[in-house]
Parts: structure tokens; sequence; C-alpha cells
């Protein structure tokens, strides 16, 4: 059969719809049908699930088979999305009256259905990383996946950077061990390193076909600008002064998204809507990662169905609402990075080819300069990379024992088959010797683990015989994401929500604080659940929670660097003047050359100010490292406060920068000694190591069965740390936390990158009367206060005086 | 080791850095939740948890003991942390560090020592039930209070936890109320219950190898609720309770 009959049913079911395949949609069928994989990467909403489903499905029809073979898997990293997913999928075989099954299999799937699927897997299975992992620790492993011919993994632009990405790549090269037809097709919003991306998708043996759509779609940003700048805030991140404004322009006929950065952004706006508009009470929607998931699919539901129309949200729903098109998106405050900004935007319209349309909602004056930034960078094509993540080793020993649990493995065939992966391409024998290592005896040191047996060699083959091993693994194997939060639920009620523990740690019985959009008073915690009343009193406390503050991306910033130095005729830029003029007045507007800092002695003590607009994690680094360095000169203890612009260090009033400020100041020699000093990497690595610790499976997050047993497991990742510290130095996951806290918490990267530029730029110090515009929002943010050269006994000391004062 | 002297109602106490607490009185040294074994139950149980904390915590205990010469030593519970932790390399240890241990050693039986009803020969302990009275102070595991006696008790783990801004230390403490005095876990693996010290209260928390006595005249707060010595989350009144 020619590519044109294989195809004819399909066409035929496009014209029935009143449809007419696109070219890339065309491209990618018959780029399968030739046996290749690859990577589609179209805007959001384009129509990619049929781009890379109706080859797979043009070839069983074929094929002329009724059969009992699992043909398809599509992956999706969001369980809340695979039932629409599946019912995309079912769609053409309905309507053509195919005899094939589509089935989801997720961590929300009934066991009763599982077991099923366990002796007659579904043609198409609709699945999520975890679950499919899963599926690989069953000795059935191979007789189920030996004969599929496509995986087609979903948004993947939100899951290679990350572990999930990485188990992801880990279970794919796996499957084609197993299956010689499978070809994988990877679907993507746009991204700046498609190639990295492709090639992580499909592995290091393939080369991936790259297929992108003709047509971007245009998109119009529109920014609501304040009738005039004297009123609008220099700083802060609620924005609620243009609220009135928001009001007006928003209409509940239309469903609409509103974008905000974090959960008690998008907390505060539910709640300022709602008490703006009471009578658009029932249209209005709050959706984000803390809420329950059944709310959440409500909430996404009433979008689908129309029975609501106004949605705040947070990036919870960058994902998934592929098949809910809105009318409108609004995106509150900085976006962060050009390539979300337009994924959101994507959301709106959503029929090929038509604009998406943007309402940005800036929430004080210098987001008025990036929103110019983004314009430029949208004009020149520019996006954001998504680097991913290489070889960690927690995430391939958990891997490892996976397999070790399936069909076994051994161990020349696995190091060549992690080989095929982009992940672990570079992985060394050594390395792979010390995962092996862990995993069978817990560690090189093997007199430290006398007890543990994990997995054994049994004739060359790494297997696990122990059945509660077994067990446990498989309880605790969907942990990637999983992070250490409370329920909250009413009092002998539904659950309403999920929140970290920090925040309920604070709450007192009868405290009024505002979750998932409710007024709740704190009663009691009960077993991991913070019980909850309808609070009738009035309160104001909004959760805050960690980790939400991502700083902008770094081409973003270098489009914002941009749109400081070169003038242009946006209104954004004509309401922004009057402030840069004022920066100017007071200080200096610096130019592409230049690096501003700022010095202004206030009743704090002595300020400096520096503003390089690299965001606010690299300037966290930097701000450790100058302190470090200056440090040296003249010994002092400095508060540090960093933002997205710039930073600040706070010594006492008499300090001498003037004297201390010189170019070798941000040399970028000697910066990994320097940082190690300024920073307290052991507490970072601590933090990192949490995740990592559940990955690979040391900390438990759960125990089947007997919850005695489970108690006695219980330790947390710190203390565990603290252990690894004692009686393991060396210990190959102890190294990756470290690691983890170079390469991705300090941006070490773009730290070096950083400082290369500062170190070129020449340096305009100005000596300030009061605190300028750009210095202002550190001064009253103050993100983070850490002091350098403390011993325990002195951090105790100042801890104590502010003991007590919460 | 660095002590600290200290009176509360009346009586003379003498906490120790390394999470002891010596009675000049009874000239008896006290130490509570050591939990030897933990990481081995661990590594049962498919958990890769280094040991070596076993030797490290039973050479502080000695070396606690040496340091006051002290002719008993009693645990107030938990001396070993699960039956699948006590293995022949334990009971060997243990026996090695027996001499060094005083010349009276008691273990009052704690949720965790069910392996221990009979403890090794070699141990040469004496395993008491539930309580032990010495003088007017009533010692026991589960910080219950009694009639008529002062309670010396441990089971929760209590810890102090100083925050300021991104700056947060944990730090076990020892926590004296009008009716009862809590120890800190001896042991170098154990997590911590935080406490809000309240007026009247006496805390002195330990750090590193010193100690810094916190006093309680700061705000009295309800704020109660942390994760427990067992991971769950529960009050301090509940503990006591149980």
């Amino acid at each position: 059969m020619s590519y044109h009959e294989i195809l004819q049913p399909i066409e035929r079911w496009f014209q029935q719809k009143g449809w007419t395949p696109q070219d890339f949609q065309r491209e990618t069928w018959t780029a399968f049908l030739d046996g290749h994989s690859g990577l589609v990467q179209v805007p959001t909403g384009a129509g990619k699930t049929y781009a890379a489903y109706m080859g797979p499905l043009a070839e069983l029809m074929a094929l002329d088979r009724s059969n009992d073979d699992l043909s398809i898997v599509f992956l999706t990293p969001l369980r809340a999305t695979s039932r629409d997913i599946e019912a995309a999928l079912r769609r053409p075989i309905e309507d053509l009256d195919l005899p094939f099954t589509v089935e989801s299999r997720t961590g929300d799937t009934s066991s009763y259905r599982k077991a099923k699927q366990k002796k007659q897997m579904p043609n198409v299975l609709v699945t999520t990383p975890e679950s499919l992992s899963l599926l690989l620790t069953h000795k059935e492993a191979y007789a189920w996946f030996c004969r599929l011919r496509a995986v087609i993994v979903d948004e993947w632009h939100e899951l290679m950077h990350s572990k999930r990405g990485i188990q992801t790549e880990l279970v794919l090269a796996r499957l084609r061990g197993y299956a010689s037809d499978m070809r994988t097709w990877a679907l993507s919003a746009t991204l700046g390193n498609p190639e990295e991306a492709a090639r992580a998708a499909v592995g290091e043996l393939d080369k991936p076909v790259m297929i992108r759509a003709a047509l971007p779609r245009p998109l119009h940003i529109e920014t609501l600008l304040p009738e005039s700048v004297d009123s609008f805030p220099w700083a802060g991140h609620l924005g609620l002064h243009l609220l009135p404004k928001l009001l007006d322009w928003l209409n509940p006929e239309l469903s609409t998204l509103i974008f905000t950065n974090t959960r008690s952004q998008a907390e505060r706006w539910y709640q300022a809507l709602r008490f703006s508009r009471p009578e658009w009470e029932d249209r209005l929607g709050l959706h984000h990662g803390s809420i329950d998931r059944e709310e959440r699919t409500r909430i996404e539901e009433g979008l689908n169905n129309g029975n609501l129309s106004l949605v705040v949200c947070t990036a919870s729903l960058d994902l998934g609402v592929d098949f809910a098109p809105v009318a409108r998106v609004v995106q509150i405050g900085s976006a962060k990075g050009v390539a979300r900004l337009l994924q959101r935007a994507g959301r709106s319209g959503h029929q090929p080819g038509k604009a998406a349309h943007l309402l940005y909602v800036p929430t004080h004056a210098l987001e008025l300069l990036e929103i110019q930034g983004i314009r430029r960078a949208i004009a020149q094509g520019l996006m954001e990379d998504r680097p991913a993540l290489i070889k960690p080793y927690d995430v391939l020993s958990q891997h490892l024992v996976t397999c070790a649990l399936g069909d076994g493995f051994e161990p020349g065939e696995m190091f060549l088959e992690l080989q095929t992966t982009r992940a672990y391409a570079t992985l060394l024998s050594d390395e792979f010797r010390a995962v092996l290592a862990f995993i069978e005896h817990g560690g090189d040191t093997l007199q430290a683990y006398p007890q543990f047996h994990k997995v054994k060699q049994e004739d060359g083959r790494y297997v696990v015989q122990d059945q509660r091993t077994a067990k446990l693994h498989r309880f605790n194997i969907g942990t990637i994401t999983a992070d250490a939060s409370l329920k909250v639920a009413y009092v002998n009620g539904p659950v309403i929500g999920h929140v970290e523990e920090r925040f309920v740690a604070k709450l007192k019985r009868g405290d009024i604080f505002v979750f998932a959009g409710k007024r709740l008073e704190f009663v009691r915690m009960k077993q991991m659940t913070a019980q909850v009343r309808a609070a009738s009193r009035k309160g104001s406390l909004t959760p805050h929670w960690p980790g939400g503050r991502m700083p902008i991306s770094a081409l973003l910033a270098k489009v914002l660097r941009e749109a400081l130095y070169h003038h242009q005729d946006h209104p954004e830029r004509v309401l922004i003047q009057p402030i840069l003029e004022a920066q100017a007045r007071l200080s200096h507007v610096p130019k592409d050359s230049e690096l501003l800092m700022e010095i202004f002695t206030g009743r704090e003590g002595r300020h400096l100010f520096v503003f390089p607009f690299e965001g606010a994690r690299v300037h966290e680094g930097l701000a450790a490292l100058l302190a470090v360095r200056l440090g040296r000169h003249q010994p002092t203890t400095f508060a540090i406060s960093a933002n997205d612009y710039g930073f600040e260090l706070l010594a006492p009033k008499d300090y001498p920068y003037l004297d201390l400020l010189g170019p070798n100041l941000f040399s970028p020699e000697d910066l990994e000694e320097d940082i190690r000093a300024g920073m307290n990497l052991s507490e970072l690595a601590k933090r990192a190591f949490r995740d990592i610790a559940q990955i690979s499976g040391l900390v438990l997050q759960g125990y089947p069965g007997s919850p005695k047993t489970g108690k006695q497991l219980q330790m947390s990742s710190g203390l565990l740390y603290d252990v690894f510290e004692n009686h393991d130095p060396h210990h190959l996951l102890k190294r990756q936390a470290e690691r983890e806290v170079l390469e991705d918490q300090l941006e070490q990267t773009r730290l070096v990158t950083t400082l290369k530029r500062l170190w070129q730029q020449s340096h305009v110090v100005k000596e300030v009367s009061r605190p300028t515009p750009f210095g202002f929002p550190l001064v009253i943010e103050r993100l983070s206060a850490r002091l350098s050269y403390e011993s325990l006994k002195e951090r105790i000391e100042r801890l104590k005086q502010s003991w007590g004062k919460k | 080791m660095k002590t600290h002297p200290f009176q509360h109602l009346g009586r003379t106490f003498i906490a120790g850095s390394e999470k002891t607490l010596y009675l000049p009185d009874q000239d008896t040294l006290l130490a509570a939740d050591i939990h030897l074994g933990k990481a081995e139950t661990f590594q049962h149980f498919g958990l890769a948890v280094p040991s070596g904390a076993a030797r490290v915590d039973l050479q502080r205990l000695a070396d606690a003991v040496q340091h006051f010469d002290a002719k008993r030593l009693i645990i107030l519970g938990d001396l070993v942390h699960a039956a699948e932790g006590v293995t022949q390399d334990l009971i060997q240890l243990f026996a090695n560090f027996r001499p060094k241990l005083a010349d009276e050693l008691i273990l009052i039986r704690g949720n965790h020592d069910r392996a221990l009803e009979r403890a090794p020969d070699s141990w040469r302990m004496e395993v008491v039930p539930e309580v032990l009275p010495l003088g007017d102070l009533l010692l026991r595991h589960h910080p219950e209070p009694a009639k008529d006696f002062y309670v010396l008790a441990g089971h929760v783990h209590p810890v102090v936890l100083l925050k300021d801004g991104r700056d947060a230390l944990r730090l076990p403490c020892f926590h004296f109320t009008d009716n009862l005095g809590y120890l800190p876990a001896f042991s170098s693996m154990a997590g911590g219950f935080a406490i809000q010290p309240e007026p009247g209260t006496q805390t002195i928390v330990t750090a590193g190898d010193d100690l810094v006595p916190l006093d309680a005249e700061h705000e009295v707060s309800t704020k109660r609720k942390q994760t427990g010595p067992h991971g769950k989350d529960t009050s301090l009144e509940k503990l006591n309770k149980a």
C-alpha cells in the first residue's frame, strides 16, 4: 500500500469533521510511516495531538489486525489531562468504527481497572511517566511492550528539563530495547533548543525528524497602562493598583484565564475580584497547585463547558487545557520568561492560524520595561532554551531498581542502553559502578551498610527477590514530583487542598487564613491534615508558599537590559519615562557598557546597591560573592537582599565601600571557592538532598502494610544528610546534592557569564541621598537576610533576639 | 563536653552538652532515646542509611559517664530503635562498651525497646518496665506527670526552633516545666519535636558542644505543632497522654 492509501481513511475523517489537515500534520504522518522518530514543535493549540497520533493509527488500520497488542503509548506529564486526551484519541476510532481500545492508566485509575489492564492491555494507552515506569517493575513488561509501534510524548518542553523528563528518557530507552518497531514522537511548544529536546526524546541512536508549523500564530500583547505613572508603585508585586481598570476590561461572557506568578498572588486577586464584583461569583474560579485535584478538575471542566468564565490561576494551568480554548488571557506581573508568556498567550483564541491575544497587567514600574523587552524578543523570534539535566544519580538508581524488579538486567547491556539516552550519554563506568554499588550494597563503603540488601546479582543479572523491597519500591516510585505538604480539610469534611508544612506550623488555633479562595479558621492538626472550618470573622493571612519566586530567564534579562538602553516609542516607554528621569536625576541610568552601583547611608546602615539586571538567583550568588570579597578587605557582617534587577548589601554605617570597589571585585577567578566561602553550601545542599533522598528511595513517602514499621522508618532528609556527612561523606547522592546546588540553584554557569560581563563593564558608582527608583524595591522587599562569618554560638545569640517575636 | 548546672524548683541538675542530665545528689547520669541500631533497621527495610552512629553514640555515652564519674547510668527508654536493628554486631559492640558505662546500668523500657524485654547477659543491664522512683523524682519514658513526684522523661525529643528570616536552627533541648522535665534525645540520629517555652519553664538548648539557656520571658504562645519524634503531627499534651 502506498502512503496515500494508508492515510486515506485519516484524510476522509478530517473531511468529515470539516477540517483540512495542515502541512505539518501530513509531514508528521509520512515521517512516521517512513520509520522515523522526531519532534513536532508548533505553538499550543495548533493540532499537535493528531499530527503525532494519526500516523500510528493509520498504520494500525493498514495492518488490518484486530489484535490484543499494546501498539501506541501516549505519555502526558499531567494525569489530570489524561481523560481529555483519552477522549480525543478515541474520537477517530469511534467515528471510523475501528476495533481498537483506548484506556488511561495513571495514579487516578482504579485498582480494578489496573488489574484488568495487566491481563489485557488496551491498544492505545494514555499514561504518565510515573505510571509507565511502574509498569516496568513487572515481570510481564517485555510481553506488554514488545509490539509497541509508537510512543508519543506530550508537552515535552515541560517535562524535559525536569527529573521526570530524565525518568522518561530512561523508560523510553528501555522500551526501545523491547520493541524494535517503536518510534518516538515528542510534542513541544516552541522552545529555544529544539535539537536538544528532540535528541532527549528519541535517544542518541536515532536522527530525529524536526517538524515545525509553517505559520506561527500572530500574537497581540496589550498592556493595561495606568493613567499616570505618578501613583504607580515602584515596587511590590500585587499590582492591585490596576484592579479597577482590569474590572472594566473583564467580561464574564468571555472565557478568560488570569495568570499570576505565585499562589499567594492568585489568592489575593481572586479575593479582590470576588469582593469587587460579587455578581460574578458563579462565573469565577481559582486554580493553583495547592488546591485539591478534584476541585481543580471541577474548575477545568467548568472552563470547558462554559460554566466558569474567569479563572485566576498560576503555572498550574500552563499545561492541560489543550482542549479548552479560552477567549482571553491576562498576565499579572512579570511572566519571568518569553517562552512562558508565549505559551500562556497561546491559550487564547486557540484556533490554528487565529491571533493569540494577551493582556499584560504590570504590577510595578520596572515591569513596564520588561514587557518592552518581551516585545523585542518576540519580534526577533528569540526564545529561552530548556536545558535538560545531565545524569542525575538519584533518577538512575530508581530506574535501575525498577528494571531489576522487572525482568532484571545485565550490567554491561544496561550500560550500553544508558549511553543511548541523552541524559546518560556521558556516564562514566566509574559512576555507573557507584550507582550499582548503591542499589546493591547501599554505598561504596561496604562495611557501612551490613544489613542492606536491596538488589542482588544472580547469574550475572541484577534482580530483586525480596517481595518487601518490591512493594516498597512500587509504593514510593511516584515520588519524583511529590513535595512534603499537608492536607487542608474541613473537620470531618472534604479535603480543600494542600499546603506546605511551614505555613501550617505558624498557625494557631483560631487563626483565620485565606486559602483556595475561602476564608478558613484553623482548628487543629490531625494526622498530616490541617483541620479547618469556615471562618465567620475577618482575617488577612494568606499562605506564602516557598519556591514561588522564580527568577526572570537569562533571555528576558537580556532583552530587559536592551529595553533599558535603547529608547523606543512604545506606550509603556512613554509612561515609564518620568521614572527613568527620576532615576537619572537622583543617580544614573546605565548604558549597555555600564554597571550601575549606588551607595546610600540610611537609618539601617550603609547600603550598596548593584544593578546587573540578571535575575534574582544570580543576584543572590553575586551578593554572597561580593560579601566574601569585600569582607576579606574589611570584615563585617552584611545583610543581603536581591530581586530580578539587582541586589543590596547592607553594612554598618561607616563601611568604606568607596575605597573597596575595584574592578577585581567582579573577577571570575576563584569564583567557586569564594561562593563556597560566602554561602552556607551545606545548608543549601541539605535542601536539595530532600528530593534526591526521595527519588533514590532513601526516605519513604509511605509504607505499605504495617503503620508501625512505617513510623520506625521515618527520618527527615536533613537529618539523613547529617548521617551521611558523619558516616559516609563521599556518598554519590551527597555529591549530587552539592552539584545540584551549584548548577541548578546558584545557576553557576549563568553566574560566570554574568560575572564576565560585569567585569568588563565600566563601573559607575553614585553616592545617593535617598533610595532611587531602581533601589527602592530592594529596600522594601528584603528578600533574604543572611549574614556571613558567624559561629554557631553567634548565630544562636542573634536568633535569640528575634525569638518569640514572630 | 560543656556542662550547665541549674536549679529547678529547688532541685539541682547538671545538663551536659552531649545531651545527658546528671543528678549530683544521686550520683546518677540520665540519658534518653538513644535509638541504637537505627541505621541497621533502615538497612533491613531496604533504605541505604550508613551505619556508624551506634559506635559514636556509645563513645559519647561512655565519655559522659567518665566525665561525671557516675556510679549509675539510667536510660529513660528507647535504648534501641527496633528489633531488626539489634544485630549480633550491635550486641557485641555494646558488650565491648559495657565496662565504661558505670557500675550500675538500668534501662526503663521505652516503646522502641520491645526487643529488650530481656537484655543480653553481656550487657549487664537491669530492665525496668515502666517507672523508677529515685528520691522525690520519678523516672520514666513517657512524659506523664505523677502525684507527689517530679517526673523526668524522654520520648518527646524536644527541640527549639530559632528563626530569623531565612536562617533557622533546630536545637535539641532540656525543657523543664512545673511538674515534668524533658530530656533531649541522646541519639545523633534523632529528629525532634518543636516546643515553645512558656513563662515559668526552663529551657536549655544544646548547640554543637555548647549549652545555651533560653529564658522564657517572651510571649506566651499556644503554638505547639511540629513533626513529632515519630513523624506524626501531634501536640505536646497529646504526646503526654499517649
